[in-house]
This record gives C-alpha cells, sequence and structure tokens, in this order.
C-alpha cells in the first residue's frame, strides 16, 4: 500500500514507551478514578472524543505535557494510540466503531493567545486561541477510507486518505483510484468507505481584546468530525488545536506562500453572561453590611457615584436593580415585579451616563436607542432571510433582555409601531406577533429603564410635565416612576465647567503612543480554558478606594462596583414578604396620593395617578425591603418607597401631607407619645430627619397602627396570605374614623361584624335557611334587626365579603347562601 | 554591487547575497537589499500611481507607491530558506520578496512570517502632493524618462495591491496611514484558476486575492504631513508666512472673517480628545455659497489630501460611508470616508437638490456616520456581528447656499453677499515655490496646535473672563451649552494663537477669538436667522 513508511525501530521503541507512559496516565483506576470515569462516560454516551485536563497531565507526567505543547504532532498520535487501547479494554466492540480523538483543555500559558498573538514560533505547537467566529463553511462530509472492488479480479481494495490536516501528515497520494494496477476498472463500494465531518471557520480577535485603532485579525481553523457544526457565526469560542500552515494553492509554480490554520481538538463557546464569583467572606461581608440600618442609602449613594446630585433618581435606579416580586396568580395573569423608570430631562443632566452605569452594573442589561438600529426595533419582527428567503423571527431587544434590564436612550424618538407594541411588553412583560404566518408569543419580562428629551429639546417650566413629555398617559402609566431632572442653574458651577474645559485643553492627554500594542495578556482575564474567574479566592474590596473622582462628600463611605454587583445579586433574589403593617401603611399612602393628586394642578404633577401606582408601592416596597436582605416588607420599606413615589410623582418630598399630618395632630391633642414605634425607626433616623421630623413621623406611625385594626379586604392585588390577615385576631377599640368611611370603603369592626353574623343567622332562620335569598332582601332585614345600629353600605360590603372568606356562606351576582 | 536600473532583477541580487547561515535571516537580508538599493535607485522606480509599464503581471519589477494601508490582513508564512530541486540541482534559497517558484519541487527549511495589509491610493490625494511625490527623481532621470512615459501604450495605474512587509516593526502598522513603499510588484497565479472557485474553503487564501498584485516591500517610510521633515526645516519662521497666506485668502474670498476662519480651518486637526470633546477640530459650515467650485479649489491648493463629497441623494443612498468588512471575501469595502488622517472633507451641499429629497438605503445611517465624524471624529466601521469605533482626523467643511440642512456644524460663517465669487486665482498666479512654503507652513502649522502653551496666569484669566461671559444676558448662554461654547472659544483661541505665530496663548489671543466668534454669530444671523426651533412654532400657534 501507498504510503507504507519504514520505520526506524528506535523510533518505534521510543513510541512504545510513550503510549505507556499514557495508557498509565490514564488508567487511574488506582487513583480518583478521573479518566477511567471519563472513558466509561465517552463509552455510554457513545462519543469519540476524551478531554484531557492539560493540568492533570503536567502534575503526572511534566515532561510528556511540556512535549505536548510544543511537538504536538509526535505526542498526539501517541496518546491517541493510548486512548484506543484504553477503550479497548473497557469496551473491546465499541473501540471497533469509531476513530477516536483527544481534547485539550486546562492552563495553556503562554500558548493562550489571540489571532493577532499568534506568531511563528508557535507553528507546529498546541495553542489555545479564543475569538468571535466569523465566517463558516458548510459541513461536508470528507473521505476517511474508501473501499473499491474489482469486478474483474473479483478482489476489493482500501485506501485510507490524509491530507495536510491531520495529524501524521504523511501526505497520501490524493488521487481517487478508478482502476488498479492491471488497468481493470474499480467500483466504488460506498456503503463500506467512511467518511468524516469536515467544515473550517474562521474567528476574529474580539473587539474587547483588539487595540484601538487597529482592525481586528483572525485564523482559519479546521474542525473535523464531532467538532464540525458546534459554532455558528457570531459566538465567541475558544479553540484548543494544532498550529499549523498550509501552502496557498497557486496555479502552476509552486507557492512561496503560506497560510496558517489551526487544527481544533477542543472547542468552548464562551457565554457572554457572568455569574460573579461568591467567596464565602464576600457573603459575610454582605450579611454584616446588610445589618447598616443605612444600607438602602450607602447602596443608592455608591451607584453612578461621578454623578453628582440627583438621590432620588439613584434609589430609583436602585429599586429597579434589585427589582419587585412577581407574581403569577391562579387564573394566568401575571402581576409584574419589574420596576419601570423614567428619566425625562434637559441634554447633558448625565441620563445617558445612568443608563451606561446600569448597563454595567446589571447581570443582564441591554442597551438600544428609541430609534433602534435595525428594523427589529425593541420588541420583535418578521424578517426574510436572505440567503434561503425563509421567514424568520427576530427578537429585538426587550426579548433579548428578557429577565433582565432594558435601557432605552432616546426614547422618546420611538416609532408609533414600537410605542404601541411597548404598553403590552411593560405590563404584560410578553410581545405577540401575528405576521406573515407567524404567530407567537415571545417573553419579555424586563425592567425598563428610558431616557429621554422633553419635546421641545428643552424642558419648558411653563408647561406641564405632561405637555413637556408628550406621550400618552396610558404609556406614562407603565412606568413606575418618572424623573424631572432639571438643568440646576448654579452660578458657582460656571467656574468648574471652565475649569474643567480649560484643563482639558492645556493638557495633551497622557496615555502610551498610538498604536502601541498592549502587551499580551494585558487584557485576557484568564489564561484557562477554566473559566476561573479573575478574583476567585480573593474577596472583593467592599470599598471604593480610589475616591478621586467620585462626587460625593467627605466622610461618606461608597461601595464598589464589584461588591455593589455582587450584593445587587444576592439581594435580587430574596424575596420578602408584605407584612400587615406594611400593607397598611401602603393602602393609606396610595388612597392619600390619589386625594392629593386631585388637589394639584397639571402643571406640578408628572406621571397620571392610576390604581397601577398602588403596584408600584408594593414593588418598591419590595424592592427596598430587598436592600436588606429582609425576609418581610417592613412599614419602614414602604415609607421610603412612599417618599420615592411621591417624589417622583409631584416633584416633591411629601411636604403637603407631612403639613397635613401636622394639622391632624394639633386636633387631636398629639398628647401621646409613641416611644415604642420611635425606637424602631431610631435607625432611620438621619435621612429621614429632612424628611419627616421624628415626632411627626412617630404620630403618623400611630395613627396607622390604630387604624390596623380595620381590614384590608379590599386589596385583592395583594398578597393573599395577606388578605387573610383577618382583624378577628386584634382588638379593635374604635370604629373607624370620618376620614377612613371616606376613603377606605370595605371595611368593618370585629363587634359590628359579630352583630352582623347573629342579624344574617337571623335572617336565615326567618327566611329559610337552603334558599338562595336576594341580597337586598337580606340586607333590608339585617338593617331591621339593627334598628339604630344600622350597617353603612361600606360595611355591608365589607361583611358581605368576609362573610365568604370566612367560608360560611356564599354570595354569587345578587343571590346569597347559606353553607 | 549596485543595480542601477529598475528592471535589473531582484531575485538575482538577492539569491547573490543569501548564503543560507545566520547572517542572512529575512531581517538583515532586507537591509542588504535596502544598502543594494540606496534611495537614488530606488526613487528612479517606477511609480505604480501613475508610470506603471504594461507587463508586470508576468515578469516582476520594481516599483514605488505611495499609498494608504486601507486593510490588514494578517500574517502570512514563507519560507525563510527552503530547497529547491529542478531535475539534478539543488539549491537553496530564500522565499523573501517571492511569491512562487518557478516548476521547482520545493522543500522549506524553515518559516518566516510577512505582514499583509490591503494598499489603496492616498484618497483625495491633490494633484500637487501627488506631483511632489512623483518628481522625487533626480533632474536627469526625469528627463529620460518623461517622453519614455508619453510614449508608453497606455498609462497603467493600480487601483489596489496588498503590501508584503517583512520585517517585524510592521506588524502592526495602523490601517489609513499613509507610506511611501518601495519593492517588487508580482502578480501572482493566486486564485486564478477557476477550476478552485467549486473548492473555496481549503484553498482561498486570506492574504492573496485574485487579480490584486501583491507588492514586496523593499523598503518603506510612513508620510505624516506629505513633505519631508528636511524640507519643512529650511522654511522661513510661519511668523512671516501665514500672513502672507491670510492676505491672499483675503484677497481670495473677499473678506477678512471669512479668510480668517478658513486658515484656521486649514490649519485645524484632531490632535486629543477628551471627554468627547475634540481639540483642536473646526468644523465649518460656509453659509451663502452659490458656487461651491472656488472655495474646494482654494482648499486643494494649500491642503493635501481633499476629499469632496457632493451631498446628493444617489450619494447618501447607495452605500454605506464607512467602511464594511465582507467576510465572505474577506474584504475591507472602502467607504467613501475611510481617509487617511489629515484629509480634509469638503461636504457640497450646494449639489443638493432643493426641497424634499428623495432617500433610501443608506441615508439615515450616512448622515450618522457624518455627524459623528463631525461632533466626535470618530468614525465606526461594521464588522457584522459589531461594529468598531475608529478615531479620525477629518477637518469637515460644509458648503451650503443657506445654513446646512443636513449636517450641525458647531462654526457656522456667511460668505459677503455682495462682491465677486471666491475663487483660487490669487494663489494660481504665485510662484510655484512661494505656493509650496505656503503648504508647509499651514502643515508645520498643524503640528505646532499641540504645542502651544497656556500658563497658569492666562488660564485664570481666561477663565474669570468666562465666567463673566456667563453672567452676561447679552451672550445668553444656556447652562448645558456653557462646557460646549467654553471648548469652542478655546480652540478659536489655540488657532489663532498660531495664526499669529506665536507658541504661547495670551488673553489678547483670547480676547481676538472672543470677537471673532461674536462677529461671526452677529453676521450669520443677521444673514441667516436660525430656524425657528419646533418650541417656537409652538408658541406661535398658542398666539394665533
Amino acid at each position: 500500500m501507498s504510503g507504507y513508511n519504514l520505520i526506524d525501530p528506535q523510533d518505534e521503541q521510543r513510541a512504545r514507551e510513550t503510549i505507556l507512559e499514557y495508557l498509565n496516565f490514564l488508567d487511574d483506576s488506582a487513583e480518583n478514578k478521573v479518566y477511567v470515569t471519563k472513558v466509561e462516560e465517552m463509552i455510554n454516551e457513545d462519543n469519540n472524543r476524551l478531554l484531557i485536563n492539560l493540568n492533570d497531565l503536567r502534575q503526572r507526567l511534566p515532561e510528556r505535557a511540556a512535549r505536548l505543547l510544543t511537538s504536538f504532532v509526535e505526542e498526539i498520535v501517541c496518546l491517541e494510540q493510548a486512548t484506543l487501547e484504553m477503550v479497548q479494554r473497557a469496551d473491546a466492540d465499541f473501540a471497533k466503531s469509531k476513530i477516536f480523538h483527544v481534547g485539550f483543555e486546562g492552563s495553556f500559558g503562554d500558548r493562550h493567545v489571540n489571532p493577532r498573538s499568534l506568531k511563528s514560533t508557535f507553528l507546529g505547537n498546541m495553542v489555545c486561541c479564543e475569538g468571535i467566529v466569523t465566517k463558516c463553511s458548510s459541513v461536508r462530509p470528507k473521505v476517511a477510507k474508501s473501499v473499491h472492488y474489482c469486478p474483474s479480479t473479483k478482489k476489493t481494495l482500501e485506501r485510507n486518505y490524509t491530507d495536510l490536516t491531520s495529524y501524521n501528515a504523511t501526505l497520501s497520494s490524493n488521487v481517487y483510484p478508478t482502476e488498479d494496477e492491471n488497468k481493470n476498472p474499480l467500483e466504488t463500494e460506498f456503503g463500506l468507505s467512511t467518511y468524516k465531518d469536515h467544515q473550517s471557520f474562521s474567528i476574529q480577535e474580539l473587539p474587547e481584546c483588539a487595540p484601538p485603532g487597529q482592525l481586528p485579525r483572525s485564523v482559519d481553523v479546521i474542525a473535523d468530525d464531532d467538532l464540525a457544526d458546534r459554532v455558528k457565526p457570531g459566538d465567541r469560542v475558544r479553540i484548543v488545536g494544532l498550529y499549523r500552515v498550509l501552502p496557498n494553492k497557486q496555479n502552476g509554480a509552486s507557492s512561496g506562500s503560506f497560510r496558517s490554520i489551526m487544527i481544533a481538538n477542543n472547542i468552548q463557546l464562551l457565554t457572554k453572561e457572568e455569574q460573579p464569583n461568591f467567596d464565602p467572606e464576600d457573603i459575610r461581608n454582605i450579611r454584616k453590611l446588610s445589618k447598616n440600618k443605612n444600607i438602602f442609602d450607602i447602596l443608592a449613594r455608591s451607584l453612578a457615584p461621578s454623578i453628582y446630585g440627583h438621590p432620588e433618581v439613584k434609589k430609583a435606579i436602585l429599586c429597579l436593580l434589585l427589582g419587585g416580586l412577581e407574581k403569577i396568580l391562579d387564573n394566568g395573569s401575571r402581576l409584574r415585579g419589574d420596576v419601570n423608570v423614567l428619566l425625562i430631562g434637559d441634554p447633558s443632566v448625565a441620563k445617558s451616563q445612568l443608563l451606561r452605569y446600569v448597563l454595567h452594573t446589571a447581570p443582564r442589561a441591554i442597551t438600544t436607542t428609541g430609534r433602534g438600529s435595525s428594523g427589529v426595533g425593541l420588541t420583535a419582527a418578521v424578517t426574510t432571510d436572505s440567503d434561503s428567503g425563509e421567514r424568520r423571527l427576530e427578537a429585538g431587544a426587550m426579548v433579548l433582555a428578557d429577565r433582565g434590564i432594558v435601557c432605552i436612550d432616546e426614547f422618546d424618538k420611538m416609532s408609533d409601531i414600537d410605542r404601541t407594541a411597548i404598553h403590552e411588553v411593560m405590563e404584560q412583560g410578553r410581545v405577540t406577533i401575528a405576521k406573515a404566518g407567524i404567530h407567537a408569543r415571545l417573553n419579555a419580562r424586563c425592567s425598563v429603564l428610558a431616557a429621554a428629551n422633553p419635546v421641545y429639546g428643552r424642558y419648558d417650566p411653563y408647561k406641564s410635565p405632561m405637555e413637556n413629555i408628550n406621550m400618552q398617559d396610558s404609556l406614562l402609566s407603565r412606568f413606575d416612576l418618572i424623573f424631572v431632572l432639571l438643568d440646576e442653574h448654579d452660578p458657582s458651577r460656571d467656574r468648574t465647567v471652565a475649569d474643567h474645559v480649560l484643563k482639558l485643553h492645556r493638557y495633551r492627554t497622557p496615555g502610551e503612543p498610538d498604536g502601541t500594542v498592549l502587551p499580551m495578556g494585558a487584557r485576557v482575564e484568564t489564561m484557562s480554558t477554566f473559566d476561573l474567574d479573575g478574583d476567585e479566592g480573593k474577596t472583593t474590596d467592599i470599598y471604593e478606594k480610589d475616591r478621586g473622582w467620585t462626587a460625593v462628600d467627605q466622610g461618606e463611605t461608597i461601595l464598589s462596583m464589584a461588591f455593589m454587583k455582587k450584593y445587587i445579586h444576592v439581594a435580587r433574589a430574596v424575596k420578602p414578604k408584605l407584612t400587615a403593617e406594611a400593607t397598611e401603611f401602603i393602602s393609606d399612602c396610595y388612597s392619600e396620593i390619589r386625594n392629593f393628586d386631585t388637589s394639584k394642578t397639571d402643571r406640578e404633577r408628572t406621571m397620571p395617578v392610576t390604581a397601577r401606582q398602588l403596584e408600584t408601592l408594593i414593588r418598591l416596597s419590595t424592592a427596598i425591603a430587598k436592600a436588606r436582605l429582609s425576609k418581610t416588607v417592613d412599614k419602614i420599606d414602604a415609607e421610603k418607597a412612599h417618599q420615592l413615589l411621591f417624589f417622583a410623582c409631584y416633584k416633591e418630598k411629601p411636604r403637603e401631607r407631612m403639613e397635613a399630618e401636622e394639622r391632624k395632630k394639633r386636633k387631636a391633642g398629639g398628647g401621646e407619645k409613641a416611644a415604642a414605634e420611635g425606637d424602631e425607626d431610631s435607625g432611620m433616623e438621619e435621612e429621614d430627619e429632612e424628611v419627616l421630623p421624628k415626632s411627626k413621623r412617630a404620630t403618623r406611625g400611630k395613627a396607622a397602627d390604630s387604624s390596623q385594626s380595620q381590614s384590608t379586604a379590599g386589596d385583592e392585588e395583594m398578597d393573599t396570605t395577606e388578605a387573610t390577615d383577618t382583624p378577628s385576631s386584634q382588638a379593635a377599640p374604635a370604629g373607624p374614623s370620618a376620614k377612613r368611611a371616606r376613603t377606605e370603603p370595605g371595611s368593618i369592626s370585629v363587634d359590628r361584624y359579630k352583630s352582623f353574623k347573629k342579624f344574617i343567622r337571623k335572617a336565615f332562620d326567618t327566611m329559610g335557611a337552603e334558599d338562595l335569598h336576594p341580597v337586598a332582601d337580606v340586607s333590608a332585614f339585617i338593617q331591621k334587626e339593627a334598628g339604630k345600629l344600622s350597617f353603612s353600605e361600606e360595611e355591608l360590603e365589607a361583611a358581605y365579603s368576609q362573610f365568604a372568606a370566612d367560608n360560611m356562606g356564599m354570595v354569587t351576582e345578587d343571590k346569597i347562601m347559606l353553607i | 554591487m549596485e543595480c542601477e536600473s529598475a528592471t535589473c532583477n531582484v531575485y538575482e541580487a538577492l539569491d547573490k547575497l543569501f548564503t543560507g547561515d545566520e547572517s542572512t535571516q529575512p531581517d538583515s537580508l532586507i537591509n542588504k537589499l535596502r544598502e543594494t538599493f540606496p534611495h537614488s535607485v530606488r526613487k528612479s522606480w517606477p511609480s505604480v500611481n501613475s508610470e506603471l509599464a504594461t507587463g508586470w503581471k508576468d515578469v516582476p519589477v520594481m516599483v514605488r507607491a505611495r499609498c494608504m494601508l486601507q486593510n490588514s490582513l494578517g500574517s502570512e508564512f514563507y519560507p525563510a530558506s527552503c530547497e529547491l530541486t529542478k531535475g539534478e540541482a539543488r539549491r537553496i534559497v530564500s522565499g523573501v520578496l517571492r511569491d512562487s517558484f518557478d516548476d521547482e519541487e520545493v522543500k522549506v527549511l524553515s518559516y518566516a512570517d510577512r505582514h499583509c495589509y490591503v494598499a489603496v491610493p492616498v484618497p483625495g490625494a491633490t494633484e500637487w502632493y501627488q506631483a511632489h511625490f512623483e518628481d522625487q527623481t533626480t533632474d536627469g532621470s526625469m528627463d529620460m524618462k518623461r517622453p519614455k512615459l508619453e510614449s508608453a501604450v497606455a498609462k497603467n495605474v493600480l487601483e489596489r495591491f496588498v503590501a508584503k512587509f517583512i520585517d517585524d516593526a510592521a506588524a502592526e502598522l495602523k490601517v489609513n496611514a499613509v507610506f511611501d513603499v518601495y519593492g517588487v510588484l508580482s502578480g501572482h497565479g493566486f486564485g486564478d484558476n477557476p477550476e478552485m472557485e467549486g473548492d473555496q474553503e481549503d484553498c482561498s487564501s486570506p492574504t492573496n486575492f485574485a487579480g490584486v498584485p501583491n507588492l514586496h516591500v523593499v523598503h518603506y517610510e510612513q508620510v505624516d504631513g506629505g513633505v519631508e521633515e528636511v524640507l519643512l526645516s529650511t522654511l522661513s519662521p510661519p511668523s512671516a508666512l501665514l500672513p502672507r497666506l491670510r492676505s491672499l485668502l483675503v484677497d481670495c474670498v473677499g473678506d477678512e472673517l471669512t479668510a480668517d476662519y478658513l486658515a484656521m480651518h486649514l490649519m485645524s486637526s484632531t490632535y486629543a480628545r477628551a471627554d468627547n470633546a475634540t481639540i483642536c477640530a473646526l468644523p465649518l459650515n460656509v453659509c451663502g455659497v452659490k458656487n461651491a467650485e472656488g472655495i474646494e479649489e482654494i482648499v486643494k491648493m494649500l491642503a493635501a489630501k481633499v476629499k469632496i463629497l457632493p451631498l446628493t441623494s444617489s450619494s447618501l443612498s447607495s452605500a454605506p460611508f464607512h467602511s464594511v468588512k465582507c467576510y465572505k471575501t474577506n474584504k475591507l469595502q472602502q467607504g467613501e470616508l475611510q481617509v487617511s488622517a489629515g484629509t480634509h472633507l469638503i461636504i457640497d451641499e450646494t449639489k443638493t437638490p432643493r426641497g424634499k429629497v428623495e432617500v433610501s438605503g443608506c441615508a439615515a445611517a450616512n448622515l450618522g456616520t457624518l455627524h459623528k465624524v463631525i461632533s466626535e471624529q470618530r468614525m465606526e466601521y461594521d464588522f457584522g456581528f459589531y461594529r468598531c469605533p475608529f478615531e479620525v482626523d477629518v477637518p469637515v467643511m460644509v458648503l451650503s447656499e443657506e445654513r446646512s440642512r443636513y449636517v450641525a456644524t458647531p462654526y457656522r460663517i456667511c460668505l459677503p453677499s455682495s462682491g465677486p465669487a471666491p475663487s483660487a486665482d490669487p494663489l494660481k498666479s504665485l510662484p510655484k515655490n512661494d505656493l509650496l512654503a505656503l503648504r508647509l507652513a499651514i502643515l508645520r502649522a498643524k503640528t505646532a496646535l499641540k504645542d502651544v502653551v497656556v500658563s497658569g496666569d492666562v488660564a485664570q484669566a481666561i477663565q474669570d473672563d468666562f465666567v463673566r461671559m456667563c453672567a452676561d444676558p447679552a451672550y445668553g448662554l444656556a447652562s448645558d451649552e456653557k462646557a460646549h461654547k467654553m471648548s469652542q472659544l478655546l480652540i478659536v483661541t489655540r488657532l489663532v494663537t498660531v495664526l499669529r505665530g506665536q507658541s504661547e496663548m495670551s488673553v489678547d489671543s483670547w480676547k481676538v477669538a472672543v470677537l471673532m466668534e461674536k462677529r461671526r454669530e452677529e453676521e450669520l444671523n443677521a444673514r441667516f436667522p436660525p430656524a425657528p426651533t419646533a418650541a417656537d412654532f409652538a408658541a406661535e400657534n398658542k398666539e394665533n
């Protein structure tokens, strides 16, 4: 047979020894059985590639590991032989069915390269190269062995094919035989011939690794057999393989130029998503920090510390990062937990910078502009594939950001189609598309952080905020918080501006001269194929050390961004439950904001106050509770949420509310001091001081406490467990105050409810217990029985629902029935 | 062993030099070749930009070229030494500067890599700039060559070639840089064979293109301004030349303020960027232009590279301005705006049809690109899966009849409404050497920009003055414009300083700059009042 080479007996002897060495390495049944298990797995899963960790090899056979890197071809042939023998030992039948390959992983040291740093010194070496797949050939079968039959001589002829992409590059003649030596025609036995998959693709330097001003470099990769079709264009991959030259084919003459390729033995897809790597010490730090009473403010302060001011906006963004709790009701409808925030204001007030910060902090965030660069836009579109003409669904930014955050800059410049579609996305968290025969529903459960410029370019203080924004109320109401950021007209800032600009103009930007290539590894985070994060085993610093660039006051600590990321990651996972206290407070606040809304003119209000604000309050309180890593949403969380919402709605802190409280307090005499309440809140004093002086807050707390007894049955949106928090468990001396009766329908005191139950039983006794009775009739009977102490409409309503909730009766439409 | 003629076979010289040992590694070999072909010889080689003789496709010839690197192809390998067998005869040669070996069996002994770039003629190169390169030959040989050139059957100009550099210093050359290269031009057979079409994947070479010749570089020089440093140093100080330039420009455009801004625009160059502010770019919108040619000609007479971009619906819609990577062909498709640093871009809006302009395709993206070039001096190349920003240094001038409708430039100036149209005639009548001196003075002013010193006292005075300006309602500065305005004023101040031949910024220049800016805006607003904004419309509607 052709290609048969005389083998030097010495070489053969050496090769045999090497194979034995490898075999000993692979057969680690006496030790931790890593590779024995791997081989078993390979047989079970019907694979043909054994992954070997270079680090293991380096420990056991340092010489072989070093030679594998430098003279790869000699070694790999032996290693593959050893693998084959290993498989034969385990399963002889399986060993016959396949050709086995070996892939590598582990630490490659200076052979961990990118296409730019692949140099001629690495030729013939095994290297590990990272890049983005740009161009993929189709997968084609390549003949590995052909079988021919000669009808005249009745002989079969076998032929193996190798080319420059196989390891043992003893070039066989690549001529496909059609006749034997005696010119007898041959027939190819296609069924007996074997083929392997073959694909070539290019990987290009990762954009973040390319030095500025340089075009990215690329290298071609050849992937055979099981590695073919593993990647698609656009994937970020890490390829381990042999670096080798191939001559460029040329017309006629022998070529004087060669191109380089990598023959892959392992392909890893790099995922973009990163999981923060937690150190036990980190968790301890996070726990410790969460005990800090000012944690919410510290976190908010540490957001975008280089941006001066806007504490409320930062708090809102923190809530957005933490998120509320999503609830799927039994009927399938969904109450979103995502917090949506809209920033609107003059150009140059750091809106985009805030967006950019979120992009870098959130675990999954996508940025886009209202205009969108492609036709897909924000939601989704049906497009036609230019190659195949097939229609396909292309996901827009909001779909891609499912379970994440989508940052939309230039929100006002959105197309009308997107504007319509975004309504659904923002409330339901999904995109429904019905176009061109495709009907699909895509999940898009994302928080929206949008920034918009006022419609006239600048914010016009003489127009109402609604006019300045020029968006439908229906869209605006879907934002939990809307902030108007106004440019501060501060004369002392002029000097700072002038100083800053002058500085820029006075000095040349220092730094490397143009075009300097970064030293190898400067930007490569890891030299290993395992995703060891750079900070593994190292605790992230909690506080930012270099504070020169931040805009916070001296004496205030800010957290480092890496720590923030980890903290938010932990906090997001917490699922706090609303306490009765907070529930009560929230419903109280909501009605107040609604009332306040009517007293305000359009000029002062930024957004319509709708029932959605009630959900907003719950979401915000949950997010604030998450910041404390608390399992319950307490009243203090709800108070902060209220302040935030109030500020967002009316561009001011709830001052009027405070005044109203004061008036109420004066009326009530304000005698009682609620020391216990003050105690609980003392931690919050510092930041609350300007907003709510302690005594007032305490009074309000007291007021809220006293109204605790009223049932909350009216709030269907709230967690059902909260709703079952029946008032019967608590002593309730006071009846509903006049105010409460007006603002909070549907509540009834325990005593009244008892008497209600007494009357209703009486009513059924007289009217017949088994029958359905019209509610009106029953009510009339009860009122008659009650005499002077007749029930108000609201009380009745609440009583009926309580009655139903206690499973004592059933109210359907206008009829009532006893159970 | 000097080799006098261009036809001298470089390979013979190469084989003579190559001994196969350490002393003739590719690096030292190329150095020896440079000695063999000194500058005096190299500059007599024909230039591919103008006078390439036919027949180079078959026999490699020595050529020179002034070109811009348009795309970098990475590196390819070649035999640093190899054994050739032809029949019985065996010899060891170097693969340096070669694409192939004739009919010989090759056994490669060692590999080395060479760096490949796609090179194109310098976009927007003006006649005098190109001629300057062509005329580098000594007078004697020029006389000899001129008649030959005329008799040549057809002038051959190469549109594109692949330059292959051997030395490692060329591994990281930047795209869009301009080089003078000297070397061997060879038409190779790569990819010519139609049979190979079907089996593209394994034989296509990323560094050789069918129909595009390779130029194996013997020697190369980066061209910064376009004129040798030697010439610059012999020049009289700019303090004498720049006033002359200014007075000539006044003759050309008929107005002092316009002439000042034109001169400053010619000298402007982006040497630094911080916080998205580009220092010291002066994007100019000349309004009130009836006929763009006069100003275009003036700029072409004085600047080295001028790219003129008529803004029509077809030029906007048909092709992207930025470059796009095509992975199928492995080419970077050159967009209109992929130009070398220092190329003046003139956007001619007078060619735009009046009224509604129907655009399609790339128009929106192209206007975005233009905007980015003007405001940030950055351009994004499209790499399919992502876009990569590249920093550019392109002074932009927009010529329009009114205020530009499509691109907003921070500096707008209007031509005087009366008087003759701008023309380059005063410049044309100048003696050739005077003109060259002016051009050199401008180039030198560009490099002098970054050396302007701002002392602490002056900075303090400027700062105080600016704070006063902010307080003055006459200026009516909106707060978000302040930083921008300050930056604009400082740019003008710096340019005024250089225009006056000074090397240190003074309070006086600042005051001049402030006055100039004020006059410019007043004149502009008087003639072309700013377009009413949406807010004004709304206010009007309310009144009605």
